[in-house]
């Protein structure tokens, strides 16, 4: 059996890694082609789905240690997590919920952080009845329902 | 007369709530995963909530709310969810909703298009006056734009 030479689609692909070949961009197809690949996967409504393009920035975490009361009440907690992820002062204004514990569901408003504490505004609800472990979600969200001081 | 026709008011507001329809509910869960708003999301979900999606289970509402509740709520703000069929049934304090949708959104920065058939089983439990969710379960066919999808 002789062996042809390419034709068709082989022709253009041999074509083209020789191209390739000659600039030197092998390695640079090959990076593009995970990149598009990459950029096709999972688009699903689930936890797989690529979050390089988040909507709202978030930051999920729970409470490590609860912080000083102020007149009786507590407006501010600690928060392991917060380190590396968020510098000081980039969570203020920020919308704070609860999404366990005592006050899941509950909205608060971020006034400000520093490395690991979270201070919530005095303008609203203070954090009576949060516990070490609760978790919550701060969200770059305009909060328009924080509930006042009671 | 005013402080009557106050009470009139929120007997009628009272009234209309406890006749919200399964269907609304989902409706309205939607609508508060569109906007982003977490604390209705949460208001509307039972605290024995389970959560299917996609092969991954959520056996607490902490869990679901925690880990991908944020991420439906950034994939519902990016994409239109469009009601293709539903039915709903169920008596008593529990009831049914199911529906499909037709979910489309344009492409990100480093996500596909979407163009796919999203199904949607929600079963509904009155607390009070008001059903919730109790359990959500999605599964979806195949992106027509071609992108891989999960099933």
């Amino acid at each position: 059996m002789s062996v042809s030479a390419p034709r068709g689609a082989g022709a253009v692909f041999a074509k083209w890694d020789a191209v390739c070949y000659k600039r030197g961009m092998r390695r640079a197809c090959l990076v593009f082609l995970l990149c598009l690949v990459s950029a096709t996967a999972d688009a699903s409504h689930d936890s797989s789905m690529p979050m390089e393009d988040p909507v709202v920035q978030r930051f999920a975490g729970h409470v490590s240690a609860l912080g000083m009361p102020v007149g009786g009440h507590l407006y501010s907690f600690q928060t392991a997590e917060l380190k590396t992820k968020y510098p000081p002062g980039a969570l203020r204004s920020w919308r704070l919920t609860f999404v366990s514990g005592e006050k899941l569901g509950e909205v608060f408003r971020v006034a400000d952080n520093g490395e690991s504490d979270v201070r919530v505004t005095g303008a609203g609800a203070p954090l009576d009845g949060i516990a070490i472990g609760d978790a919550f979600l701060i969200e770059d969200q305009i909060e328009r329902s924080v509930p006042a001081r009671r | 007369m005013k402080a009557l026709l106050v009470v009139f008011l929120l007997f009628c507001s009272g009234v209309a709530q406890a006749q919200t329809l399964p269907t609304e509910v989902v409706d309205n869960f939607h609508k508060a995963l569109k906007a982003g708003d977490t604390a209705r999301v949460l208001s509307m979900l039972d605290r024995e909530l389970i959560v299917f999606e996609y092969g991954i289970a959520d056996l607490k509402l902490e869990a679901y709310a925690f880990a991908h509740l944020p991420i439906d709520m950034d994939q519902a703000m990016r994409t239109e969810w469009a009601v293709e069929s539903r039915r709903m049934g169920g008596t008593g304090d529990e009831r049914w909703v199911l529906t499909t949708y037709r979910v489309t959104g344009p492409a990100g920065a480093n996500t596909p298009a979407i163009d796919q058939t999203t199904a949607e089983t929600v079963i509904l439990r009155r607390i009070g006056a008001n059903f919730r969710i109790a359990h959500v379960h999605w599964s979806q066919a195949e992106n027509k734009t071609g992108a891989d999808t999960k099933k």
